[in-house]
């Protein structure tokens, strides 16, 4: 069984990694190192990451500093509001902003009857933020939820106000936290590709360019060189997590869990920071309800009247949601098996080589979709393995990419359950994968039943590595909407956005129903 | 009220939802007094203290520091400060940065903070790790520092909160004597909560003892042990075995009471904070060291008449050896009673035995 394990790992994670380094020629380096196209997009890249990160954690931070207090109203739809873009496609950011703020957008022209282009960076950097601010909420409400409210009372106690005890408790200590976040919302910035590809215009970045360079102009040798450009600062972000944070982490020294309530914000920055996230939300429930509502028109900005012509087009003959769906739900049970095997074999096992196979499992949630995606394309296109245009290399895309994310879930499943209990199975006599089965499998019911949605969830929204292993035969959903919004079917494109979305939706509520609510899929 | 109160809670009263987490609570406590609060968890010791510190407000009654009424004064104004039970220093400062937090706030001039937290370190004997971090310190030593970051403060009174709890046994029993020192030394009103009995009554000039949001006693120590004035406080402080018995009459300074096999013992009167009249239900607390054999021989040449006239048969069901002394555990109408013995060498384990107790030992408390 690790054999197996291992021999997935290295057949699906490292050797098309591997790939992306040996295939190009010094040809495609030259290429790249000496055209001033390509380094103005990677400038480009850079400044949107950058602008986007930063916008993103600091607005993750206002989020996750009002859910963890107690005084703050409207907390239950805030906490939706922060977890509804991470169970919907990055995407659908992107779309609705063209269709209230584009070219013929309902607000800019048709309300203020401008003639403003939101295409380009301005743009790109609004929808990354809404997009990717979430990300750095759920990061840092752990770390806000683990700073002890003693803390601050302490700083209370020893004559600080509320803003002196921000100054110098609070915000020093999720510095690191605060670091992390960053590091984490630019690694899904700067891998992006569906809002780029939808809003940027001529504002060119590296996803979009590696992904033009296979499609436009077949050279796969010319998109790795891109892919490794890419995975450079993603490369530089994991060091600098490793070795900086590491050594900047305050291992808070408390003892037992404190029974103190946090400390009560004042009014006017309790009533600021409701502002704050009132303006956000709304924003957002502006952006899902345009979706809805392009779904709905007959030609968003021509026509206004209403139809269900989109949505019978799309949902119902096309196959593309149906294709989506049912690959995401084998995907996300295969991922789900996959993940709580490889926590326990890599973990509780004997094993050669455990930190690196540790490694692998996790690789692809560091990797950038399109670089994955090139990968596979390079890889499994000749060869041992050519599986290209088969439905099957986009399942087993869907499940590599989602792995990471179900196996921390199952590794930290484990660390609850501790080694006595499969030891003691052991010695009464029960073989490995008997121990998994009897003793460790129930006990790891909820770290499976999170790692299967988590993955469904994920695989039915993603785009940026399947987009170059779908072929007619297996059309999904994602993919679809990205080629209708280019050629301008907003209808088609939002009522398949709005398809997808349900289907999601339903889903969670299922998943819901079916864990009566013990299971959280986000810790917020 | 009276001169002794620097430190006045009067008619305390904090409810969470239904429960009554403190119920009508009444301390005074004196200037440079140490008190405990002690109780078991959840019988509203800490919910006390954080309504002192200006962490949780009252639902009712007041906190008065030195003829100061604190009503909605909020912590950083009032002139406490706190030790807490995980001591909640600052892991991203370093040692004398976390002292000197309330100077900061207070804006001490530098040069004079620098002395004074320069004083603490010495005082506490920190010099040393003056630029060490938190998390590089022992659990004694955070525990300094986090009673060194209350005390440059000058505060008027210390609050403590379970402060030792977190500390192995040897270390408790050692800071144990270092803050009373310290206390000594520096005169400081101190109010400080536990739940560690030995804890409350070897440090504390007077102990308060709390259960389920209520005061039951509040003494020294001395007076809390062997005066409890109820069978709650009887129970918790110390061991104690408690008998259920009928009064039977009283005469004089003699309370006659009857155990429920019969046995007649007899309490002194004038001891007891309760007095039952004849026919009511009550509960005989007597101390295990107070409860001594008699020679088998039968109505003793030796010993003093009141010894002798209690006399209480059981049968012996076993033996604990306890080092300094032994405990026998002996069956006495139907209950358990233990018998603490200093001198425990040659004694066999005879079946019958016969203890006595002296009259002015014994408490008598309500019966259910």
């Amino acid at each position: 069984m690790t054999l197996v394990i291992a021999g997935t790992l290295v057949v699906f994670v490292l050797w098309p990694a591997v790939n992306v380094f040996l295939r190009p020629e010094s040809e495609h380096w030259a290429r790249f190192l000496g055209s001033a196209r390509l380094w103005q997009v990677a400038a480009n890249t850079g400044l949107m990451t950058l602008l986007s990160t930063v916008s993103a954690t600091v607005l993750g931070f206002l989020f996750a500093y009002a859910l963890s207090r107690p005084d703050i109203p409207g907390k239950a739809f805030f906490r939706v509001m922060s977890v509804l873009p991470l169970v919907s496609p990055p995407f659908v950011i992107g779309l609705s902003l063209i269709l209230l703020f584009g070219r013929r957008g309902l607000v800019t022209h048709e309300l203020l009857g401008l003639n403003l282009d939101v295409y380009g960076l301005p743009g790109l950097w609004a929808v990354q933020t809404i997009a990717y601010y979430p990300v750095a909420v759920l990061a840092l409400s752990g770390v806000l939820r683990r700073q002890s409210p003693a803390l601050e009372w302490a700083g209370r106690d020893l004559g600080r106000n509320w803003w002196g005890i921000f100054r110098t408790v609070t915000l020093p200590l999720a510095v690191p936290g605060l670091a992390s976040a960053g590091l984490l919302v630019g690694m899904y910035v700067l891998a992006d590709f569906g809002n780029p590809m939808l809003v940027a215009g001529s504002y060119r970045v590296l996803a979009v360019e590696a992904y033009q360079q296979v499609v436009g102009v077949f050279d796969p040798g010319m998109a790795a060189v891109l892919c490794v450009a890419l995975l450079v600062p993603t490369g530089l972000f994991f060091w600098f997590q490793r070795v900086w944070l590491e050594r900047r982490s305050y291992v808070t020294v408390t003892g037992k869990e404190s029974t103190l309530d946090p400390v009560p914000t004042p009014a006017p920055v309790r009533w600021t920071l409701f502002g704050v996230l009132s303006a956000v939300s709304a924003f957002m429930l502006l952006t899902y309800a345009s979706v809805f509502a392009g779904a709905l028109t007959k030609t968003w900005g021509v026509n206004w009247s209403v139809t269900l012509e989109h949505f019978e087009y799309t949902v119902l003959r096309a196959g593309d949601l149906a294709n989506s769906t049912l690959y995401a739900v084998i995907a996300g049970f295969c991922c789900a098996v996959l993940a709580v095997l490889a926590a326990f074999f890599i973990q509780r096992r004997p094993l050669i080589g455990r930190s690196a196979m540790d490694m692998l499992a996790v690789l692809p949630g560091a990797l950038p979709g399109t670089m994955i995606g090139i990968a596979w394309l390079i890889t499994f296109h000749t060869g041992p393995i050519a599986i290209t245009g088969t439905a099957l290399i986009v399942v087993l895309m869907m499940i590599v990419r989602s792995l990471p994310v179900g196996y921390r879930s199952g590794v930290s499943a484990l660390q609850q359950i501790g080694p006595s209990l499969d030891e003691s199975a052991q010695d009464l006599g029960a073989g490995s994968l008997r121990t998994f089965g009897t003793v460790m499998l129930p006990l790891m019911r909820t770290a499976f039943t999170a790692a299967f949605i988590y993955a469904f969830v994920k695989s039915i929204n993603t785009l940026s590595a399947v987009i170059f292993l779908v072929s007619p035969g297996t059309q999904l959903a994602s993919v679809s909407i990205m080629g209708l919004a280019e050629h301008g079917y907003w209808g088609e494109a939002t009522a398949l956005a709005a398809g997808l979305m349900l289907v999601t939706f339903a889903a969670l509520a299922l998943f819901r129903l079916l864990t009566g609510g013990r299971v959280k899929l986000f810790e917020l | 009220m009276g001169p002794d109160a620097y430190v006045a809670l009067h008619g305390l009263i904090k409810r969470y939802g239904d429960d009554h987490a403190v119920r009508d609570l009444h301390l005074e406590m004196a200037e440079g007094e140490f008190v405990c609060l002690l109780g078991p968890s959840g019988c509203g010791k800490t919910t006390t203290l954080r309504m002192i510190a200006g962490f949780v407000e009252p639902d009712g009654g007041s906190v008065a520091i030195d003829g100061r009424e604190l009503s909605g004064v909020p912590p950083h104004r009032r002139p406490t400060s706190i030790v807490f039970q995980d001591y909640a220093l600052f892991p991203h400062m370093t040692v004398r940065r976390n002292i000197g937090y309330g100077l900061r706030a207070q804006r001490v001039p530098a040069e004079q903070a620098r002395r004074r937290i320069e004083a603490m370190l010495e005082l506490l004997a920190l010099e040393q790790l003056g630029d060490r971090y938190p998390n590089q310190l022992s659990g004694g030593q955070q525990q300094r520092v986090a009673l060194a970051r209350s005390l440059v403060t000058e505060p008027k009174v210390l609050l403590m909160d379970e402060p030792l709890s977190n500390l192995d046994a040897k270390m408790r029993i050692r800071l144990r004597t270092e803050l009373r020192q310290l206390h000594k030394r520096l005169g400081l009103t101190t109010v400080y909560v536990t739940h560690d009995q030995e804890e409350a009554l070897s440090m504390a000039d007077r102990v308060a003892v709390m259960d389920r949001g209520e005061l039951q006693q509040y003494a020294t120590p001395d007076k809390l042990y062997h005066q409890p004035v109820n069978r709650f406080v009887a129970d918790f402080i110390g061991l104690n075995n408690l008998l259920p018995a009928r009064c039977e009459s009283i005469g004089g300074d003699d309370l006659l009471l009857v155990l429920d096999d019969g046995q007649l013992v007899t309490a002194d009167a004038r001891e007891q904070t309760h007095l039952p009249k004849p026919g009511d239900r009550v509960l005989l607390s007597m101390r295990p060291e107070n409860l001594k054999r008699l020679p088998p021989a039968g109505p003793g040449q030796r010993g003093d008449p009141a010894e002798r006239r209690n006399r209480i048969s059981g049968k012996v069901i076993g033996q604990q050896f306890l080092g300094a002394l032994s405990r026998t555990l002996v069956r006495v109408a139907d209950r358990d009673v233990f018998v603490d013995e200093y001198e425990t060498s040659g004694r066999g384990l005879a079946n019958k035995i016969t203890l006595s107790v002296q009259p002015s030992r014994i408490r008598v408390f309500p019966g259910s």
